[in-house]
């Protein structure tokens, strides 16, 4: 008796060369730029951790007899308004710029994930009741919100930060909530729940490690906003205050040497946030793999 | 439509209604005393502290003073500001316009140059392509400011092209006077349209439809015309709104960067001063007119997509 | 003379490992008001056959061999002649006709466009035409229908408006490329029988693309079976039925549940799908053909002609006998 079923053993002509999983690694997924991307941003973050046994002079303190001085062998990079180095200011700049970012990015990532895994958790009016509240600060421009927060709190770095990350958890949030919506449905996580497992144990052990790709992903892209928004607010004198360095107040205390003639200041702080902007949301971009902006 | 747009208004309304609550609530809970600012440091008697605390009705409940103060805002009445004692509905009428025409100079620069850009890079690659999309990288990582500081530095002070700081008068002046902020505002905003428009014409470009009418013979213009750029149209639709709705707040760091006396300068000199009764008017005005944006451009999606239920969805 | 007339078309798309081949060699041709089934498991060539006659392959596909449509070879076309071939003689209709229509027109506009921008019909006449067809297809509210977006009408009546559209400017060679799949099982038949009506009626040729032999038997004058890029038989259904002469039909003949008699285990083709890439040399079938040989794999097996019927098998005289008879089925029935 001959069936098709009992034909000899198919022959697999090929072989495994012919499937290759596109880009498998992480820096498969970054491609050169985004490798490029993360060695720029690494040495931004050594920059600011070596701060204090890079930087050639104290940040803070200058000689009025040795303002606006050229780049030259003294001052690598010339001096402000103030006389002070600005190859110090600026590494002490990125201390201060790059922690105020990942403060705003860590503040809203925890907030956004805990009010997204509650009101996942929880649903029905705990969810309605989140959302509204997201909906409310939808009302508010970003920028605007953070203006308001530091209207009430005061001026100041830490005013500023916490502003700022007040402003990200509504993005956050509603971005998460929907992916850890979508995970909760999937049937093993209802398995462990009719197991008995608490809310607390399920949502940490098991959405959690889902949606923290998501989470990732927000915080990079997110990082650059921060900073750009971050270093606006201590431009218009409302996040960091003199004489702390930080690149947003450069740019803006170089304005007025800028339109005298003196434009150092203000180009290399301004540089320093481009460059690591670009970074940051070329990180976040390739990791996502979606396009920059379009966060709404 | 009618019935969408009603519906959509209503739920505006409601926002703002909550908006305004949490502002003068956020105000109220404030460190430090209205009546402290009033005094500004001198020292005056109790009775006279009494008289102002009476006069701006500070002695009265949380609630009762919010009332009065939301059914003033309702009748046009924004109040006094504590430092100028100046009219803020006067105030804020006197820097609106340099406000407007700012916002409105970017949002065309936006439109122009973001989607045009797109649709161009998307529509014929290769190396305009490249071009764009190198081009919106950087614009996208270039903050407001520092934009309007290099614009400022080189049109400005160094080919003394356009004026360094003020908002100008008359038509003519003011576009000269405006157009260096307007392009810095617009910039990072132009770069991400430009970028999303790309994406999305691209996507359209490869979807079936298109490839079926081509394949009926319908000429390339006609199917990138009605087919690729049109329907591209949709998510260009939301990020060009969004971008301009977030113009709204965006405004107050070039104007800040040129010293214009549009209404975010006057936020922040507010925010500085302490000078609450400012604060409070300018965000509930400026919350509500990027509640309207947002609405505009809603009702404008559902024009553009016949797919969208006009009356099923809630705000 | 043929309507159309494929000679040794072959097609390979770029990939970072090297170019994968799609299509070895496919040779057929349809005679004027002839249907030609073109019948293949997915991946087998099918789809990709047609695109090469509309030229709507993929981006960078290198394609090589001649497409000849009334005598003239469309792959030779420049961008004009192409698009006015486009619109005359050729007509798509493809799989999905929810995927075919812009989501953000009217079905009116869908219509339209093909005999105006196309052909250059005048805007007036074209509209007379288009609701007339829409009443020929079928359909019983044509105000309606013309006014509606595609998201308001059902798949079905979405396909009757793109046949209606194909058959509008009475083109030579209908392309239809599994047309009735996406669409429920109810309606299946009716649009399928609308399509066959309007194409005789009209004595258009057609080459229907379809994974289902008895869909093909039934509106086919003739057809093709296609393995891993390249056709291995060519006939009647009648006779591909009765007496098939390729291990592959015969398999994919008794894949099928049968009507009539209930097997206690369905027959399947052992082993899987192969793609024209991974073919090495001799018989692309030979890995999961029972009846293979140690010869088979061996040079190029030639698609031998023989009156209107032609197989391509190493084996085919020696095993004529043999594949008359089901396997499995009647084994067990």
């Amino acid at each position: 008796m001959k069936t098709a079923v009992s034909a000899p053993p198919a022959r697999r002509p090929g072989g495994p060369a012919g499937r290759r999983r596109p880009g498998g690694g992480l820096s498969g997924r970054l491609g050169p730029l985004g490798v490029a991307a993360v060695a720029v941003a690494a040495l931004l973050v050594l920059a600011a951790l070596l701060a204090p046994v890079l930087a050639p002079y104290e940040p803070d303190i200058g000689s009025i007899v040795q303002r606006y001085l050229p780049p030259g062998p003294e001052h690598l990079l010339g001096t402000d308004q103030s006389g002070r180095d600005l190859l110090s200011r600026l590494l002490y700049g990125a201390r201060t710029s790059l922690l105020g970012a990942a403060a705003v990015v860590v503040i809203a990532g925890v907030g956004g994930t805990l009010l997204a895994l509650v009101a996942t958790w929880f649903g029905g009016r705990v969810d309605a009741f989140i959302g509204r509240v997201l909906d409310l600060l939808f009302a508010f421009p970003n920028l605007l919100l953070a203006i308001i927060v530091v209207a009430v709190f005061g001026t100041g770095m830490a005013q500023a930060t916490v502003a700022l990350a007040m402003a990200y958890v509504p993005y956050t949030a509603r971005v998460l909530r929907s992916v850890a919506l979508r995970e909760r449905r999937l049937p093993y996580v209802q398995a462990a729940e009719l197991q008995g497992l608490s809310g607390v144990t399920v949502s940490g052990r098991h959405l959690l490690p889902n949606i923290a790709p998501q989470i990732l992903t927000g915080a990079a892209i997110n990082f650059g906003y921060a900073m750009i928004d971050l270093a606006a607010l201590s431009f218009l004198g409302l996040g960091v205050q003199p004489p702390t360095a930080d690149w947003g107040l450069m740019v803006s205390q170089g304005q007025d040497s800028l339109l005298q003639g003196y434009p150092q200041q203000s180009l290399l702080a301004g540089t320093c946030i481009v460059v690591a902007v670009a970074a940051f949301s070329v990180i976040g971009e390739r990791l996502g793999g979606r396009a920059a902006g379009g966060r709404a | 439509m009618q019935r969408f747009v009603i519906r959509r208004l209503g739920a505006l309304a409601v926002t703002l209604l909550f908006s305004s609550f949490v502002i003068y609530g956020a105000m109220y809970l404030a460190p430090g005393t209205p009546e402290s600012f009033l005094v500004q440091g001198r020292t005056v008697s109790p009775e006279v502290l009494a008289s102002i605390r009476a006069q701006y009705g500070l002695d009265d409940p949380f609630l009762l003073r919010y009332w009065h103060w939301l059914t003033g805002v309702l009748t046009g009445d924004l109040g006094e500001s504590l430092t100028t004692r100046q009219d803020v509905a006067s105030l804020l009428a006197s820097r609106i316009p340099t406000t407007v025409w700012l916002t409105a100079y970017a949002a065309l620069l936006i439109v122009v140059f973001g989607v045009v850009a797109g649709v161009v890079a998307g529509l014929r690659g290769g190396l305009l392509d490249t071009a764009v999309l190198l081009g919106s990288s950087v614009g996208f990582a270039v903050p407001t400011f520092f934009a309007a500081l290099l614009l400022m530095s080189v049109f400005s002070v160094t080919l003394g092209w356009f004026p360094v700081f003020g908002a100008g008068s008359g038509f003519s002046d003011r576009i000269l006077h405006l157009t260096l902020p307007a392009v810095a505002l617009a910039l990072p905003a132009a770069a991400v349209v430009a970028r999303i428009t790309r994406t999305a014409v691209v996507e359209e470009r490869d979807t079936e439809h298109v490839s079926v009418a081509l394949a009926r013979g319908v000429p390339w213009r006609t199917v990138a015309r009605r087919h690729i750029v049109r329907n591209a149209m949709l998510p260009v639709t939301t990020i060009v709104g969004v971008n301009i709705a977030a113009l709204v707040a965006g405004a107050t760091v070039v104007e800040h960067a040129f010293t214009l006396d549009g209404v975010g300068a006057l936020l922040i000199n507010a925010v500085q001063q302490k000078d609450f009764a400012v604060v409070q008017a300018v965000a509930l005005v400026l919350v509500a007119v990027f509640g309207v944006v947002n609405l505009v451009i809603d009702v404008l999606y559902a024009v553009i997509d016949p797919r969208v239920q006009l009356g099923g969805e809630s705000a | 003379m043929s309507v159309l007339e494929l000679d040794d078309v072959r097609l390979a798309v770029p990939h970072p490992s090297g170019d994968r081949t799609l299509l070895r060699g496919v040779s057929l041709s349809v005679a004027p008001g002839e249907a030609l089934g073109l019948v293949g498991e997915s991946g087998s060539g099918k789809s990709m056959t047609l695109r090469t006659v509309l030229r709507t392959e993929p981006r960078g596909a290198h394609v090589a061999g001649r497409v000849l449509l009334d005598g003239r070879d469309v792959r030779g076309l420049g961008p004009a002649e192409l698009r006015r071939v486009r619109a005359e003689s050729l007509a798509m209709i493809s799989q999905d006709p929810r995927a075919a229509l812009n989501p953000l027109l009217r079905v009116s506009r869908f219509l339209v466009e093909g005999l105006c921008d196309a052909r250059g019909d005048d805007e007036r006449t074209a509209t007379r035409r288009a609701r007339d067809l829409l009443a020929q297809v079928g359909i019983a509210d044509v105000d309606r229908c013309m006014n509606s977006y595609p998201h308001q009408l059902s798949g079905g009546m979405l396909q009757r408006v793109v046949i209606a559209a194909a058959v509008a400017g009475s083109p030579r060679l209908l392309l239809a490329d599994e047309p009735t799949t996406a669409l429920d099982v109810t309606t299946q038949s009716e649009v399928m029988a609308i399509l066959d009506e309007q194409r005789r009626e009209r004595g258009m040729s057609m080459i229907f693309v379809t994974h289902d032999l008895e869909l093909a038997s039934a509106v086919c004058d003739r057809i093709a079976v296609m393995y891993a890029g390249e056709i291995v038989e060519i006939s009647t259904p009648e006779r591909l039925h009765a007496a098939p002469r390729h291990p592959y039909t015969r398999l994919l003949l008794d894949s099928r549940p049968s009507l009539t008699a209930r097997a206690p285990v369905l027959p399947v083709i052992p082993g899987r799908p192969v793609a024209a890439y991974e073919v090495g040399g001799g018989c692309a079938f030979a890995g999961r053909c029972p009846w293979s040989e140690p010869g088979c794999t061996d040079g190029e097996i030639p698609l031998v002609r023989d009156g209107d019927r032609a197989v391509r098998c190493a084996r085919e005289e020696e095993l004529a006998g043999e594949l008359a008879h089901a396997t499995g089925t009647e084994a067990t029935a």
